[in-house]
């Protein structure tokens, strides 16, 4: 007799996923459901697109079980699909539109010196000036104008916490490139942000 | 002016994201905790950056789960079917190349089916040509006989004047008495009789093969000395040509038929129970369309072998030889065992 799926640590769990386990399909899904759907919510922010790299994300993981160590955690592991599928879908999906909000921003570096600038002058918006869901929305349109490669790593550092390691083996990209990206998304949300207050003050 | 390193504003930033090792964000917290620039610093960036967590996100939806999980498992039944067929192949692959029993067993079985295959050829090809074979081989061993008997013929020919083997033929006497062993002569083949009991002929080399019921033709001195004439129908497979008294002399390489196998027309006159034929003074065999037509029963009624006079002999789809038929007496349409050639160009193959 099996132990109980959701008693299985993920490497267990994901051996049977991997042997093509029918009963553990349900417990791994479960299990990073909502991170993995919060991820691609934030990154993809469209419902069509979320929903086929969801599922795109929990198949892939079942046919890399060849190439997969299943001793390594699965978190960053799904995360690096979850990741690719969305540049992919996002790539796709604009490959006839015009070019893109996201490619002037994402242009050159931000130092730290830029990143610690911004804040110092930054001024403090009072919480009730606008509403909780002003800002929701306000926030949600900020993100879905980030360029692709910040918006991918502010969430995964601050939604996601992952470490600078992490990020680097989900993104494909050394690490300094995580932190002047991280530098860069803060700078970018920041200036956004203030923008979009700024005129909403008006 | 910040007073703050940029090592230190990186490891504020590290501390914020808590994204680096533990060291590196218990040197964040000191900073922060010692440096009031550095916590300023965080405070702007947490204030900054807190304002995405306005944005709450729904959990994941439940029917999201449900297909991702049903294809899964769809992806994972039609991997199995994959794989058991890649594994079936693969074994059928091993036991061909690993398992010496299974490839001999299976060569065994293809060998088995391939000699079968020629075999049952091979059993068509025998079966088809085995009978026409064995009528050659009949024809070629009865051609050899008369061969013999030929030679035989001229032997005794040279050895009495050069005289046919003739035995004195009264006048009024039948020739189809075959097997009558009495004082007189009243049988054709009792000129070939002569042979065998002189010692010209070997009594086998008088039947021909493709005779039905025929004897085993061995003499001992003694039935020699005693037969008059050949013992039985069955002991004579030939037909001699009519000889009497009057018939003339043999002549090496002379034109004409000395023989042949047996008459056909008077099959009649024989007991084939009995194996012999004496018939009476009624005995009568009338002609009729079959009978011209019909070959000698030895070779089925294909046709006859024809010993010629130069001592050569010849399988012959005819019954006419030079214009004549070798099996009746010219003119003739009604026997009664008397009839006789009217001239030498009229052969009389008499049974």
């Amino acid at each position: 007799m099996n132990a109980p799926t959701n008693k299985l640590k993920d490497s267990e769990l994901l051996v049977r996923y991997m042997a093509g386990d029918e009963e553990v399909f349900r417990e791994l899904v479960g299990r990073y459901k909502n991170p993995l759907y919060a991820f691609l919510k934030r990154f993809l922010n469209r419902q069509d697109l979320v929903e086929d790299v969801f599922q795109e994300t929990f198949l892939q993981l079942y046919m890399s079980k060849e190439s997969f160590d299943t001793s390594r955690p699965l978190r960053p592991w799904l995360f690096t699909i979850a990741a690719n599928k969305a540049k992919d879908a996002l790539r796709k999906m604009q490959r006839g539109a015009s070019v893109e909000l996201g490619v002037v921003a994402d242009a050159g570096d931000v130092s730290i010196d830029d990143v610690v600038n911004l804040l110092t002058s930054y001024k403090i918006t009072p919480d009730e000036e606008v509403s909780g869901d002003e800002t929701a929305q306000r926030v949600r349109e900020i993100i879905a104008n980030m360029p692709e490669k910040l918006r991918g790593i502010l969430i995964l550092a601050y939604f996601e916490q992952f470490s600078y390691k992490q990020m680097a083996e989900i993104l494909s990209i050394p690490i300094g490139t995580v932190k002047s990206r991280l530098h860069t998304a803060v700078v970018y949300f920041t200036k956004k942000w203030k923008a979009a207050n700024r005129s909403n003050d008006k | 002016m910040s007073n703050l390193s940029k090592e230190e504003k990186e490891v504020i930033l590290d501390f914020y994201f808590r994204c680096g090792d533990q060291e590196r964000i218990n040197q964040g917290r000191d900073l922060i905790a010692g440096n009031p620039e550095a916590a300023q610093l965080y405070a702007n960036l947490e204030d900054s950056l807190r304002q995405l967590d306005s944005v709450k996100y729904e959990p994941c939806p439940e029917n999201l789960v449900e297909l991702t999980v049903a294809k899964l498992k769809l992806a994972a039944s039609s991997e199995q079917a994959r794989l058991e067929s890649l594994l079936a192949a693969e074994q059928r692959k091993t036991a061909h190349i690993e398992s010496p029993a299974a490839t001999t067993s299976r060569s065994f079985w293809r060998n088995v089916a391939e000699v079968a295959a020629i075999a049952a050829v091979v059993l068509v090809i025998v079966g088809v040509s085995l009978p026409s074979l064995l009528r050659m081989r009949e024809t070629a061993v009865c051609r050899a006989n008369q061969m013999r008997i030929g030679r035989a013929i001229a032997s005794y020919a040279d050895d009495n004047n050069g005289t046919l083997p003739a035995v004195a033929m009264t006048a009024g006497s039948p020739w189809w008495k075959v097997g009558y062993q009495g004082a007189e002569n009243q049988s054709n083949t009792r000129h070939m009789w002569l042979l065998v009991k002189k010692g010209y002929l070997d009594g086998k080399e008088c039947i021909c093969p493709g005779m039905k019921d025929a004897a085993r033709a061995t003499y001992t001195q003694a039935q020699l000395a005693k037969y008059q004439d050949f013992p039985s129908r069955w002991h004579i497979s030939y037909s001699f040509t009519f000889t009497s008294d009057k018939c003339g002399k043999y002549q090496k390489g002379q034109r004409g038929v000395l023989l042949a196998d047996l008459n056909p027309v008077f099959e009649k006159i024989f007991d084939r129970g009995k194996g012999v034929s004496i018939p009476d003074e009624r005995t009568r065999v009338l002609l009729n369309k079959q009978l011209l037509k019909l070959m000698s029963a030895n070779h089925a009624g294909r046709g006859q072998n024809v010993l010629f006079g130069d001592g050569s002999s010849k399988f012959m789809r005819t019954r006419i030889v030079f214009g004549d038929d070798i099996y009746t007496v010219r003119d003739a349409e009604s026997y009664s065992g008397f009839e006789v050639p009217c001239d030498e160009d009229d052969i009389f193959l008499a049974p």
